[in-house]
């Protein structure tokens, strides 16, 4: 009887979590002797990482919904997922590797019958540059983040965006200063990102991705002489899930005031 | 008809502008508004509302019933303090509780299925998030 509800509680999470992951969303089934990390909730069997914005504590959830709903709510309210992924992944014409050598270093997958999007994502950059070995150029990507991803967004959404990049408060009044700070710390991170784990296309899921591309992940400290992990566990190895939208934010040197190189 | 996507989010707004108490109201701005004009205009309380997924399913003979469940969010914000912030946000989810089930609208039931806050970060900015299903029947789209 008992291992009957267990089972069936399990069976349940394991329905919960396929529906939040296909929906690309974060969350994994949870024994009850296994302890949430410190971004999880836990709901019914299923822990779902909870952005660092939302109070984790403040969340209720109705016990009664369906797993497409708990997907949705997770997926598009809780994570916004689509929005956070469009709006951390750079799209191709923001991209160009700068390679002394002849060869592309971005290949595109071949015979794909599925369709592109959105719109601009049809070219995989591969870790470290792919065959070409060159470095995402950081001027194309600048630009991208000014006219592109920060350009609509209001003084308030900016000051938000700060907080979250820098990991700091909300500031009153986001200076030029503060602007620009904002501007290279985004660069660097995506740019950074891209040369870890590369850039996959619309062609491929992000679990393809995955598995198509995790061992050809440079080592740490490869992006450049900024590119240090002091106090902070290196995220780009191959244990890394890829996930589109998911940029590390550690930015121990550009916080105090590097110059943004690599 | 055959979705209820942008009906829903008329009908949440016109619901909750309808049964409004004495406090001063919020703006309620559709999220394609919001987007259109760009700023907001953080001098007056706002409610944006989002319509998520949809959900369609099948019922009755020969496909001529669809039960449509619409995911709408509705991101609270607030500026003055904790007092007015927290006015709103009840006077909304009291509305919505209130008005589960209600004949004047279309929907067959209307339910708040989640909510969070937002609020630890901001300067002088409270924002509250609550997710709602919003629930009703059509029939084989003409």
């Amino acid at each position: 009887m008992i291992l009957g509800s267990i089972l069936d509680l399990a069976v349940k999470a394991l329905g919960k979590v396929s529906a939040i992951v296909n929906k690309g969303g974060k969350a994994r089934v949870i024994d009850d002797d296994e302890e949430l990390k410190e971004d999880e909730i836990y709901f019914q069997g299923v822990a779902i990482e909870i952005p660092d914005t939302i109070e984790k504590d403040s969340i209720s959830i109705d016990e009664n919904i369906s797993d497409e709903v708990l997907a949705m709510m997770v997926t598009e309210s809780i994570q916004e997922v689509d929005n956070y992924t469009q709006e951390w992944e750079v799209p191709d014409d923001s991209i160009r590797l700068d390679s002394g050598k002849s060869k592309p270093a971005s290949i595109r997958k071949e015979a794909s019958t599925k369709p592109v999007f959105p719109d601009g994502w049809s070219v995989a950059y591969y870790p470290a540059g792919g065959e070409g070995g060159g470095k995402p150029n950081l001027s194309y990507i600048r630009e991208w983040v000014e006219n592109t991803k920060l350009a609509n967004m209001s003084n308030e959404d900016l000051g938000h965006e700060y907080s979250r990049v820098l990991g700091t408060k909300v500031p009153s009044k986001l200076d030029t200063e503060k602007r620009e700070s904002l501007v290279d710390s985004i660069t660097y991170m995506v740019a950074r990102k891209i040369w870890y784990v590369g850039r996959r296309s619309a062609d491929y899921t992000d679990a393809e991705w995955n598995e198509e591309t995790k061992h050809m992940r440079p080592e740490k400290g490869s992006f450049g002489k900024n590119d240090i992990w002091k106090n902070v566990q290196f995220p780009y190895g191959q244990e890394y899930v890829y996930t589109s939208g998911d940029v590390h934010k550690a930015m121990s040197e550009l916080k105090s005031g590097g110059k943004l190189s690599y | 008809m055959a979705i209820i996507t942008y009906d829903s989010v008329d009908e949440v707004i016109a619901l909750i502008k309808a049964k409004w108490s004495n406090l001063k109201p919020p703006n309620l701005t559709k999220v394609w508004d919001k987007r259109t004009v760009g700023f907001i205009d953080d001098r007056r309380d706002e409610v944006v509302v989002s319509p998520k997924g949809e959900k369609v399913e099948y019922f009755g003979l020969g496909g001529d019933g669809f039960w449509h469940e619409q995911i709408i969010e509705l991101d609270i914000r607030t500026y003055q303090n904790i007092d007015r912030h927290n006015d709103v946000v009840k006077e909304i989810v009291s509305i919505i509780k209130a008005n589960i089930v209600n004949s004047t609208y279309n929907y067959t039931d209307l339910r708040v299925i989640g909510t969070f806050s937002r609020n630890f970060k901001f300067r002088n900015m409270f924002n509250y998030v609550v997710t709602l299903s919003y629930r009703r029947s059509l029939g084989k789209p003409t």
